[in-house]
Order: C-alpha cells, then structure tokens, then sequence
C-alpha cells in the first residue's frame, strides 16, 4: 500500500521568493530592537545582577580592574567572578549540563546567563538602563 | 508479498516515529557536546529541530507532537525537571508554529520558513517559561534582537542539514514501503 504522504516529499523546496520578505521583516525588526534599546543607553558603565529565584541577591558595579569571587549561602555550589576586563561569569555549579559556564564571560547590557537548574541568573544591565526606561519620550 | 509489505500503516509510521525520536535524541545529545554558540544569550543550535522537522515532512503532526513531546520527556529524566520544562516549552510552541505554518501552506511550507520560524518559537517559548514561570528578570526588548538574529541562523542551519538529509531519508522510507 503506498503511503498518501509520499506523494507531497518530493515537492518540498528549500527557499520560496516570499521567503525572502518574511527574512527581511525579521531582519528589519531585529535591527529596530537594537536601535530601541541602543538609543535607550545612557551611560556605558554596566551592573550586573544577580538573581536567585527571582529575587535580587547582589547588584556588581562592573569597574575595570576589579577582580573578585561571589559564593551564595542559598547555594554553596554555584561561584560567580567579576573579572577585571570588566565582565562577570558563573565559574562553579553542581548543575548537569553547565550551561551556566558554558555561557563565558557577560560585559554588555542585555546580555544574561542562567543556571537553571539552580535558579541562578546573571543580567547586565546598563547604569540607569532600566530605572529610566518610564522616561524615554518614544514619540519625541 | 513479504510479512513486513503487509503490516499496517499505524505501525509503520510509529516505527518510523521512533527512528526519528532516537535520531533527536541523539541530535540533542551531541549539541550538548558542541562548543555554545557565541551568542551573548544563552541559545542552542537546535539540531534535534532536524528530526522533529522530518517527522513533520514524512509523517504527520500527531507523530511530530509525539516526538517532540518524548524528547523533552527525555530531557527531563536526563538534566531534571526544570531543564525538561524549559525544553518542553520550546519544543511544542516550536512544533505548534510549524504545524500551523504546514496546515496554512497545505503542506507545501518551504524548507527555510518551517526551520527559521521553528528555532525563533524554541526560543521563544524558553524565554516566555523563564520569565513567566520562574520570574527571571531579562528585558524581552534586550534579548529580542539576539533571539530574532540567532533564530535565523540556527534555523539556517537545520533547514540546510535537513534539505541535504530529504533525499536519503526519502529513499530510506520508500525502501520499507
């Protein structure tokens, strides 16, 4: 008995012409989240902070030269280091798959990692990113 | 006739089903073993996608839900529960797109669209469980970008090994018709 689903293989197609429309519409609202949240920096200076469990433990000023180890009460397991280049990372978790570590070293706003599994997560944000955002005068 | 010509249609597909659950699993397995994408997000390259697209293309959606839904089970006995939700997540808002997007086109969706349009919704849905479910405080607006960018070129990347792989599977299929 042939399958009826057969019939429709051989007519798949890599790419169509209105792909390409759908492609650029993606590209083009990439670009325009970028320019958003761009022009919404006002300052380079970034903070890092952490999270666990949706709580706020620690806010680390990223200032160059600075070089530390954060460990957690809540989670003896998990070290996270501001480095002094500026940036910050998870170095140490008892996690399975360590995607936390894996995810390197975090220095610019938006950028985040997360150790799931420990209800760990990192956010960089811009200094008065966040705090500003009611202010931004969109229509202006 | 053989014995195998004369099996039903059900266990036919369910055993091509499972072939391509065992290929997504062990698509999953070797992109934990990959070096991460440089990504400033934590994002995955999706390659267990190419499977359950398969499925999608030479089966039927009933059997992609299945395969994408044991998958993750899967990813839940292996990593824990949270990981498994995050991936169970991903994983079916990732299907329901592209099994909407088949059943819109009449199942002529090109390749390219089904692959970029399933990686942007795996992510997606990752994101949506994290800050919905486990309250994680990330800015969508900041991580928009990267998931959009990412998900094309992850989703590139599974709709070009899939193309390659359509012929094979196809005669690989028709031989145990």
């Amino acid at each position: 008995m042939k399958d009826k689903l057969d019939v429709t293989r051989d007519r798949r197609v890599f790419i169509r012409s209105r792909d390409f429309f759908v492609l650029f519409a993606l590209i083009g609202l990439a670009l325009v989240l970028f320019f958003v949240t761009w022009s919404t920096r006002t300052s380079s200076a970034s903070v890092a902070k952490i999270y666990y469990d949706g709580q706020l433990l620690e806010v680390v000023e990223l200032t160059s030269g600075t070089e530390r180890d954060f460990l957690f009460d809540v989670d003896s397991s998990i070290v996270i280091r501001q480095f002094a280049d500026q940036s910050i990372a998870f170095m140490a978790s008892d996690c399975p798959d360590r995607v936390c570590i894996r995810s390197g070293k975090l220095r610019r706003p938006g950028e985040f990692a997360a150790c799931v599994p420990n209800h760990f997560l990192i956010v960089i944000e811009g200094v008065a990113q966040f705090s500003d955002w009611e202010d931004v005068d969109l229509v202006a | 006739m053989s014995r195998e010509e004369r099996k039903p249609i059900p266990i036919r597909r369910l055993t091509r089903s499972a072939v391509l659950l065992a290929a997504a699993l062990v698509l999953g397995w070797l992109e934990g073993v990959l070096p991460p994408l440089p990504a400033p997000i934590p994002l995955r390259y999706g390659l267990a996608n190419v499977a359950v697209m398969a499925t999608l293309i030479f089966i039927g959606p009933f059997e992609t839900f299945s395969v994408a839904f044991l998958k993750s089970v899967f990813v839940f006995m292996t990593r824990g529960l949270i990981a498994g939700a995050v991936s169970m997540t991903g994983t079916l808002l990732s299907v329901g797109v592209m099994i909407v997007l088949e059943t819109l086109f009449k199942r002529r969706t090109s390749v390219f669209l089904l692959s970029i349009s399933g990686a942007i919704a795996h992510n997606l849905g990752q994101l949506i469980f994290l800050v919905l479910f486990m309250q994680y405080k990330i800015s969508v607006l900041f991580v928009g970008p990267y998931l959009l960018l990412f998900g094309i070129a992850t989703g590139i990347l599974s709709g070009v090994l899939l193309y390659v792989m359509i012929r094979p599977l196809q005669s690989f299929f028709k031989k145990r018709d």
